[in-house]
Formats: structure tokens, C-alpha cells, sequence
């Protein structure tokens, strides 16, 4: 989800997608290096995502990934089950911040 | 794909690397940081590549190659799972095969769907009754049709005398075909010539066309066909044509010897009452059968409109021929096949039932596959490959055995419900259905176990200890109730029959068959063209035989088996209003030399017999005549008239009344022959009635000498006439009791299989459920648990199930058994002794079954019980 919500902004190859989620994230989430490869080929056999040889900013050949309409449908389903989970959590949660 | 991931991977280490080295580490340390941080690259690259695979392809093809292997390292599961099911599908595939030959009519006739058969419908008759019909209905059709390319015309007659040289005088069966017969066919004599038009008037029409195997064995397959020469009742014939060996005569009396020319003039050709021909018609191509129909029943409806005597009230009754020569005896092999369908049934769940119990001993892996990370599915896959494996090798070892099996069938079966052939391929059709059932046994066998062995949580590795689960068997128990109650159901079915064929067994032939010799003589009129001749002929060759030491014999026109009937219309006097014949009640009428009933030892139970020259015109009747014509009352003395049968061409007594002398116990061989109860027969004397149709009937210590006796006189006495159906009674009685025995055997084999089948169930369960509790059935007995106790443990389960199945059974059984009511003879459906027994045997079976593996349980050693985890 996460990878979808970054591409959504914009088309990343993958060193840069790990960049990226490092630093949405101020470094709390270590993204497995490992297994972002196989999370982006199973994107993009789902037609989530697609992917393009292009040159990069740094003159390299690089693979870009770009979200798909279809991914973008995805990932607002994704996103809006995860806030009304979040919404739950954080109402659950509250009570408890407000005796501290 | 692999190397677009394996070029992506390079790059991101690259590019890590180099923004490692702009951050000032080393070039080989931001080499190593870089690899560490991704972790193998290699593995990484093959995980994202996995994801693109066709991912079952593989993995089945292994899991086929893992199920080989397990199935090699337990022959003996393996063996019995295959075998029980290529038996059980082997023995469907040869049924299948033997009823496919044996219910297709053999039609090897160009476009076979252009052929009809019309006859006409009566339909001051109900019912779908097919009659002949008449020459100038014929004309009509042949004249008025839109549809057809051409009608042609057939009729089959009597036997005739085949006499001249070549072989002794036979009995060859005859049918008088139009001259346009075989062109409307589609297939003729392949040596000669057809018919032509002239061949069909008189003076020309001393041609034969005849059939292979008689020019074959009786002229030895002499090409020059002028030479050949052929008497047919006494008249010199000249044969003009000879057919294929595969021809078939597209009628449903097929096997012709000899064919003529119908006459096409005289009476026949003319009268419109005179229904005398059947028609083959060929229609014009792309006519559907709805379309002709519709043309030629317009036809008769105008010819009925025409000539409202003779036609109306008649109906042309169109059918494909295809419909017209289907042979009958269906039900029976439908009956034969549900039977198998059961037996494949009951091996289906035993071989699931052994897949379920190797599952249980195979749950320890399954539960560490589960708890490894592995699909449910996929575990099921495993299983359904080891199902798969199974099946196909039962189907191949199957029709190995289909193959025995169908020839057993073959060479067992009695002839008249194989309709005459003598091979039953296993063709495109049987394989066809062969592969269906196969499939659904497959289906049947693998997706139980696969379904059952793949239950499971992970947790029960951790606590399993060897301790039962309870609902663990349940599946099992269903299985094995399913297995109970389709053995009930077959024991039942063949109780049944078993019964039937005691009881007709038991029949009170009425006659004594043992030592009995018949052979019938059909004078042919040319040849003693009156009484004065025929009863000469007779007397001589009675005597002939009488003079013989050890023979006593006599002649009737039909003993029982070997019957000739011609019948009368009868009435008592009294009873005679003057109203038509044809509603009086009908009797079969046999015409008999004095001593006939003491020679078959068929009792004559009040009166008296026939004296040589009776004065006046008397009567001899049986049992049923007694019943049905004076309703119980005693006949002797009192006078019945007799009148002839309308409805045949065969002439039964003359017209007169005749003074009842004497009343003979009923003889059976139709109770044998067809389950219905002895028909209304009179008995005339020979002398006051000579008929051309007799047979002679001796009886002596060797039936096989008298015979050759018989053959010798009547050679002696005339060297032109010919013995038909030369035969001992009590071979003929076996021939007649055959079918009952096959029933009876074939249902008996099947309930003994699946009898077999169920208890080995039954076995295997209850011995698998004690292997299962060892550990808690040592603590009982460590705890001094009583033996009787621990069985009752054990086996309680299992017996309720027994009942259970018998239970089902039973209500299958009252279900089922109404089906089989066309097989049975004085037995009923619900016949309560079939039904007890098998019960019995069923539970007796079923309780043995469970009772020797649960008393294993009590010699359980508690220390090696307790000891085993």
C-alpha cells in the first residue's frame, strides 16, 4: 500500500522507491530491500502498477514504475479501510492519552 | 522476465554503491554495505520471478512424481486400492461393452437415416401395434409419395423344405422381397443379380436369391449358379443371386437363408383387406422423418376416405428403421449395469476409505506441512495426485479385465439376450463411457480423502500425544454406513432372484423332460397333399420306431419347448349367442396320437385317452381349459365348440363340436420360458384331424440314439423331408431355465462382491481406530480394564454405524427392489424372507468384521502402549 501511495505521486524506479519510503517515513520503517522486488513484480502481475525503462536523473538506466488506474482505484480502497481502522484505533486509544 | 529483475537488481546495487561512495565510504565496503542491505541476490531475483510463474504446472507435476513414490513404497496399500477399483470398472466396462453390441441394430446400409418402415395402425386397437399391410396400399405409396425416392415391399413366410442335392432335406427360413428391395436397401447380391419386375409374375418366379453361408456350406461356394440345383418344398428352383457374408436383410427377422420374388399378382395384389407385406421406404435426401410421416399418413387417411371398408379405421404407422430393428432387453441390462454401478460405488468409498486411514497415519506429516507454511489447497492437490495416479492405473489394468470379463460375458450369457452376436468390441462408445465412469470415480474417491486428510490446525502438533481426537472417524463411519447399506441392498436384489429361481425351479413341469427326445416333421403340401397321405407318412415311421427295443414313442403336433401352437376360438354351447367369433375365448390346439400323454408322462388326470378311430368327435383339454372355458366345473361328457382362429393364416380343428373325454395336467414350459402361467389347450385326435406339422416323441434310455433312430426312419421312410429342432426335452428345459440361472448367478457374484468389499471396510476401520487409541486402550488395561469392556470401546461406534447402514439399506432395498419385478417369478418385491436374510447375513458379516480387529485391542501391552510417543 505504501508503495502504491508513493508511486501515486510520482514514477519511481526501485532504488528510489526505498529512498523515498525511508524518508516518508523519518526512517522509523527499514524497508526489506529483499522484498520490495518481488512486492513490485506481484504489482505489477496484479496491473496494479507498470513498468518502463527509462534514464534517470543521474543518466541511468532504470526501471520506472507507474501507478495504473487500476492501482489508483486499489489504493483508494486500500487507504480508506485503513483510516476508518485507524479512526477505530485512534478512538480506542484516546480516553487513555487524555488521563495521562 | 528473469533478466529485466536481474538488470533492475544490478542497477539498484550500483546505485546504491555509488551513493555510498560519494558518502565517503570505500568502494569494497560500499560493495559489501550494499550487498548486506539487500541480502542474496540471487534468491531475491528468483522470488521475483516466482511471482510470474504458472504456478500449479510445476508444483503438480511434482507432487505426481512425489504420489509415484508413495504409492511404489506401499505396494500393498497401492495394490489393493488399484485392483479393487479396476474390478469394479472393469466389470461396468465390460457390461457396457456386451449390452452396446447387443441393444444397436447392425445396419450396414448407406444413409441408414433415409429408411423407414411403415406398416399400418389399427386404430380400432389400442396400443402402438404394427400390422402389415396391403399390396394396394403399397401401389399408393409407391405412387402419391412427395418424399420419397422409393418404397419397396417384404414379407416373410413359413419355413420352407430345402431338398436336391448338396446336403440332406433342411428347414431354411424364407422372405419374399419386391423386385426394388435391395436398390431401396442400398446393398444386394454381390454375385448374380437382383430381382427384376418379371421375377414377380407367374411363370418366372422360380428364382432365389440366397444367402452366403448357404451357398457357402451347401454349394460349396460354386460360382457357376446355373448348376445349382435347389428344391424348395418340392418345386425346382433356379438361384440367380447370392449376398455378401455381412448382409443384413434390414427386417426384423434378419437371418434369411433364401430370398424370393413377391408375387406382385392374384388376390394379393388386388384385395385391400388382405395385409399381407411390410414396407421399407428410402426417403428423398434431407427429408426428416416428421416430414414423410406427415406425407404418407395423408395418404392413408385419403385411401381410408376412399375405401372406408377395407382401409378405414387404419392408420400408416411410419418409424425409422433404426427405431424398427432396435433389440429389446434394455431393462434387463440396465438392470445388469446398476447392479456393477453399485459395485463400482462400494469401491469407491473402500479405496477412499484406505485413502482416509493412510491419511490418519500420515497426519503427523500433514500437520507439519500445515504448520511449514503450506496452502490447504495445495494439500489437497497432494492427495488428488495420489488419487489421480490410482484411477488411471485401475482404468488401464481395468480394461485389461474387460476384455476377460466381456468374453466370459459373452460365452455365459444366455443366447437369447445377446440377440445373436458373437463379439462385443470395446469401442469408441464403451471407452467413452468407461472413461466417464472412471472420472467419476475418481472424483469420488480422490476429493473425500483429499478433503478429509487436509483437515487439521497447526496446535494439534503441539499437543498431539497420541490421545484420540474425537470426530475423527466420523467421515469413516459414513463411508462405511454408505458401504453397509449398498451391500444390503445388493444381497437383497440378489436374494431376490436367488428366490425366483428356486421357486421356478420348484415348478411342476407336468411332463417328465428326462429322456425325452423331440424332432419336429413339416410335411410340405406338394408332397402329400391330403389326410390319406400325411397319416400314412406318420404311421409309418411309427412304426418304423416302435418295432426299435427300448422305445416307446408317439407323435403330437407340439410337446412343451417344441411347439408348433395353432389355436382355435372356443365356446360352450350354451354360451353361443350367434354373436362374432372373434370375441369367443381362445385356445391352443395340438393334435395328438393315442398313448402322446403316457409317452411325455403328462398325466391325464380324469377320463381317458384318445382310442385309435374314435367313433365320434371328442376332445382331450387341460387344467387351465378346465378354469378358464368351464370355470371349474367337471367337463367330462359335456361338448365344447370350436371354431377356427380369425386372426391367423394357420389353421387350428376343423369347425365342429367336440365331446370333452378327458382333462391333462397343465405343462409349464411357459412359466419357464416367459413367467406366465400355462395357457387354455384342447387336445385332438391325429387321426380325426391330420396336420402336416408334427413332432415325434421318444422316449428311452439314451435320448442321443433315439434321435439318430428318428433321423434314420424318417430318411428311410422319405429322403426329402427334413427334422427341425432336433433336441432332448431336458436340454431344451436347461436352455429354457438359463436365463434364470444367469440372473440369479450374475446378482449373486455382485452381492458377493460388495459383501466382500463392505466387511473389508468395516475391517479396516475398526482396526484402524484401535490402532489409533493403543495408547489409551493401554491405559485401561493398565488400569485393569475388563476385555469385554474395551471391545464394547472400541467397536460401539462401528456396530451403530452397521445398523445404521442397514437401515439405509433396507429402505434403498424397498426402494429398489420394485425395479426388478420384471426378473422375478412368484416372488415378490418385497419378498420378507430375502429381506431377512440379508440383513442377517449383512450383520452377521458386518459385526465378525468388527469384532476381530476390537478384540486385538485387549492383547494391547500397556507398556509398549504407553511407551510408543
Amino acid at each position: 500500500m505504501m508503495v502504491l501511495r508513493i508511486l501515486k505521486q510520482q514514477p519511481l524506479h526501485g532504488y528510489a522507491l526505498v529512498q523515498h519510503i525511508k524518508r516518508y517515513s523519518q526512517d522509523l520503517l527499514q524497508v526489506e530491500e529483499g522484498s520490495l522486488y518481488p512486492a513490485l513484480q506481484r504489482l505489477l502481475k496484479e496491473g496494479l502498477v507498470r513498468a518502463q525503462w527509462e534514464t534517470s536523473s543521474t543518466n541511468r538506466r532504470v526501471r520506472v514504475y507507474r501507478l495504473t488506474t487500476k492501482g489508483e482505484k486499489q489504493l483508494e480502497k486500500k487507504v480508506s479501510a485503513f483510516e476508518r481502522m485507524f479512526r477505530g484505533i485512534a478512538s480506542v486509544l484516546a480516553p487513555i492519552r487524555v488521563r495521562e | 522476465m528473469h533478466a529485466e529483475v536481474s538488470k533492475e537488481i544490478r542497477a539498484h546495487l550500483e546505485e546504491k554503491i555509488e551513493e555510498l561512495v560519494a558518502a565517503g565510504v570505500s568502494r569494497r565496503e560500499a560493495e559489501l554495505a550494499a550487498r548486506r542491505q539487500l541480502g542474496n541476490s540471487t534468491r531475491v531475483e528468483e522470488n521475483a520471478s516466482d511471482i510470474w510463474r504458472w504456478p500449479t504446472l510445476e508444483s503438480w507435476i511434482a507432487d505426481f512424481r512425489f504420489a509415484a513414490r508413495l504409492l511404489r513404497k506401499n505396494p500393498g496399500f497401492s495394490a489393493i486400492a488399484v485392483l479393487t477399483l479396476a474390478v469394479a470398472i472393469g466389470a461396468n466396462t465390460s457390461i457396457l461393452a456386451v449390452m452396446n453390441a447387443t441393444l444397436r441394430p447392425v445396419m450396414p446400409y448407406p444413409h441408414v437415416e433415409q429408411l423407414l418402415s411403415v406398416y399400418n395402425r389399427n386404430l380400432k386397437v389400442a396400443g402402438d401395434y404394427a400390422e402389415f399391410v396391403s399390396q394396394p396400399f403399397w401401389r399408393d405409396m409407391r405412387e402419391r409419395n412427395h418424399t420419397l425416392q422409393d418404397v419397396a415391399a417384404y414379407t416373410w413366410s413359413a419355413r420352407m423344405n430345402l431338398s436336391g442335392p448338396g446336403g440332406p432335406a433342411v428347414r431354411i427360413r424364407t422372405a419374399h422381397l419386391s423386385s426394388n428391395y435391395f436398390s431401396v436397401l442400398g446393398t444386394g447380391p454381390t454375385l448374380g443379380r437382383e430381382f427384376q419386375e418379371q421375377d414377380c409374375l407367374p411363370g418366372h418366379d422360380r428364382v432365389a436369391i440366397i444367402s452366403n453361408s448357404l451357398w457357402r456350406d451347401r454349394y460349396g461356394a460354386q460360382t457357376d449358379l446355373g448348376g445349382i440345383k435347389l428344391q424348395l418344398d418340392r418345386q425346382q428352383y433356379s438361384v440367380i443371386g447370392v449376398l455378401p457374408a455381412d448382409f443384413r436383410a434390414g427386417m426384423l427377422a434378419d437371418r434369411m437363408d433364401l430370398f424370393l420374388p413377391l408375387q406382385t399378382s392374384g388376390a394379393e395384389a388386388t384385395r385391400r383387406d388382405l395385409r399381407s407385406v411390410i414396407l421399407l421406404a428410402r426417403t428423398k435426401p434431407g427429408t426428416p422423418l416428421p416430414a414423410a410421416r406427415e406425407d404418407l399418413e395423408a395418404i392413408a387417411k385419403s385411401d381410408a376416405a376412399a375405401f372406408p371398408a377395407t382401409d378405414g379405421g387404419w392408420d400408416a404407422n411410419v418409424i425409422s428403421l433404426r427405431d424398427d430393428l432396435r433389440p429389446q432387453g434394455g431393462v434387463r441390462f440396465m438392470i445388469f449395469l446398476g447392479l456393477a454401478g453399485l459395485i463400482l460405488l462400494v469401491a469407491c468409498l473402500n479405496v477412499s476409505l484406505l485413502l482416509v486411514a493412510r491419511g490418519e497415519g500420515r497426519r503427523h506429516e500433514t500437520l507439519v506441512r500445515l504448520s511449514l507454511g503450506a496452502t490447504r489447497a495445495r494439500l489437497v492437490q497432494l492427495r488428488a495426485c495420489e488419487s489421480t495416479l490410482i484411477a488411471l492405473m485401475s482404468v488401464m489394468l481395468a480394461l485389461v479385465l474387460a476384455g476377460w470379463g466381456r468374453n466370459i460375458l459373452l460365452a455365459y450369457t444366455p443366447a437369447e439376450f445377446l440377440n445373436g452376436i458373437h463379439d462385443a468390441p470395446l469401442d469408441m462408445r464403451v471407452l467413452a463411457a468407461t472413461s466417464g465412469i472412471a472420472i467419476l470415480s475418481l472424483l469420488l474417491v480422490s476429493l473425500l480423502p483429499a478433503l478429509l486428510g487436509s483437515r487439521g490446525d497447526v496446535g494439534e502438533l503441539l499437543v498431539r500425544t497420541g490421545t484420540r481426537i474425537s470426530g475423527r472417524l466420523r467421515w469413516e463411519l459414513w463411508l462405511v454406513a454408505g458401504q453397509i447399506a449398498i451391500g444390503l441392498t445388493l444381497t437383497a436384489g440378489a436374494g431376490l432372484l436367488l428366490r425366483s429361481l428356486h421357486e421356478i425351479m420348484k415348478v411342476d413341469m407336468g411332463f417328465d423332460p428326462e429322456n425325452l427326445a423331440v424332432a419336429q416333421v413339416n410335411l410340405d403340401q406338394a408332397a402329400y397333399p391330403n389326410d390319406a397321405s400325411r397319416t400314412a407318412f406318420f404311421n409309418r415311421v411309427l412304426a418304423g420306431l416302435q418295432q426299435r427295443q427300448g422305445f416307446d414313442v408317439s407323435a403330437g403336433s407340439s410337446v412343451p419347448f417344441a411347439a408348433f401352437w395353432v389355436g382355435n376360438m372356443v365356446q360352450l354351447p350354451e354360451h353361443n349367442n350367434g354373436g362374432p367369433t372373434t370375441d369367443w375365448p381362445y385356445c391352443f390346439s395340438s393334435f395328438v396320437y393315442p398313448g402322446f400323454f403316457a409317452t411325455l408322462r403328462n398325466p391325464i388326470l380324469i377320463g381317458r385317452d384318445f382310442e385309435s378311430n374314435e367313433p365320434d368327435p371328442v376332445v382331450l383339454v387341460n387344467q387351465a381349459f378346465v378354469r378358464e372355458i368351464f370355470h371349474g366345473q367337471n367337463p367330462i361328457g359335456r361338448l365344447v365348440e370350436f371354431r377356427p382362429n380369425a386372426n391367423t393364416a394357420y389353421n387350428g380343428a376343423s369347425p365342429g363340436a367336440r365331446r370333452v373325454i378327458g382333462v391333462v395336467k397343465d405343462t409349464n414350459e411357459d412359466v419357464v420360458s416367459y413367467n406366465s402361467k400355462a395357457s387354455c389347450a384342447a387336445f385332438f385326435s391325429y387321426q380325426q384331424n391330420p396336420v402336416k406339422s408334427m413332432v415325434l416323441a421318444v422316449r428311452s434310455s439314451n435320448p442321443q440314439a433315439a434321435l439318430a433312430a428318428v433321423r434314420e426312419e424318417v430318411s428311410h421312410t422319405d429322403p426329402g423331408e427334413p427334422l427341425v429342432a432336433v433336441q432332448s426335452s431336458s436340454q431344451q428345459m436347461k436352455t429354457a431355465l438359463g436365463p434364470w440361472e444367469f440372473q440369479a448367478s450374475f446378482a449373486a457374484l455382485s452381492a458377493g462382491l460388495a459383501l466382500f468389499l463392505a466387511i473389508l471396510g468395516v475391517y479396516g476401520t475398526v482396526s484402524h481406530s484401535v490402532r489409533q487409541r493403543t495408547r489409551e486402550i493401554g491405559i485401561r488395561i493398565a488400569l485393569g480394564g475388563h476385555p469385554a469392556h474395551i471391545i464394547r470401546a472400541v467397536s460401539t461406534q462401528t456396530l451403530v454405524t452397521i445398523g445404521a447402514g442397514i437401515a439405509v439399506g433396507l429402505i434403498v432395498s424397498f426402494w429398489l427392489a420394485r425395479s426388478l419385478t420384471a426378473l422375478l417369478f412368484q416372488t415378490k418385491p418385497l419378498d420378507a424372507r430375502s429381506m431377512i436374510a440379508s440383513v442377517c447375513i449383512l450383520a452377521l458379516a458386518g459385526v465378525l468384521a468388527a469384532w476381530l480387529p476390537a478384540r486385538r485391542a485387549t492383547r494391547v501391552n500397556p507398556v509398549i502402549a504407553l511407551r510408543q510417543d
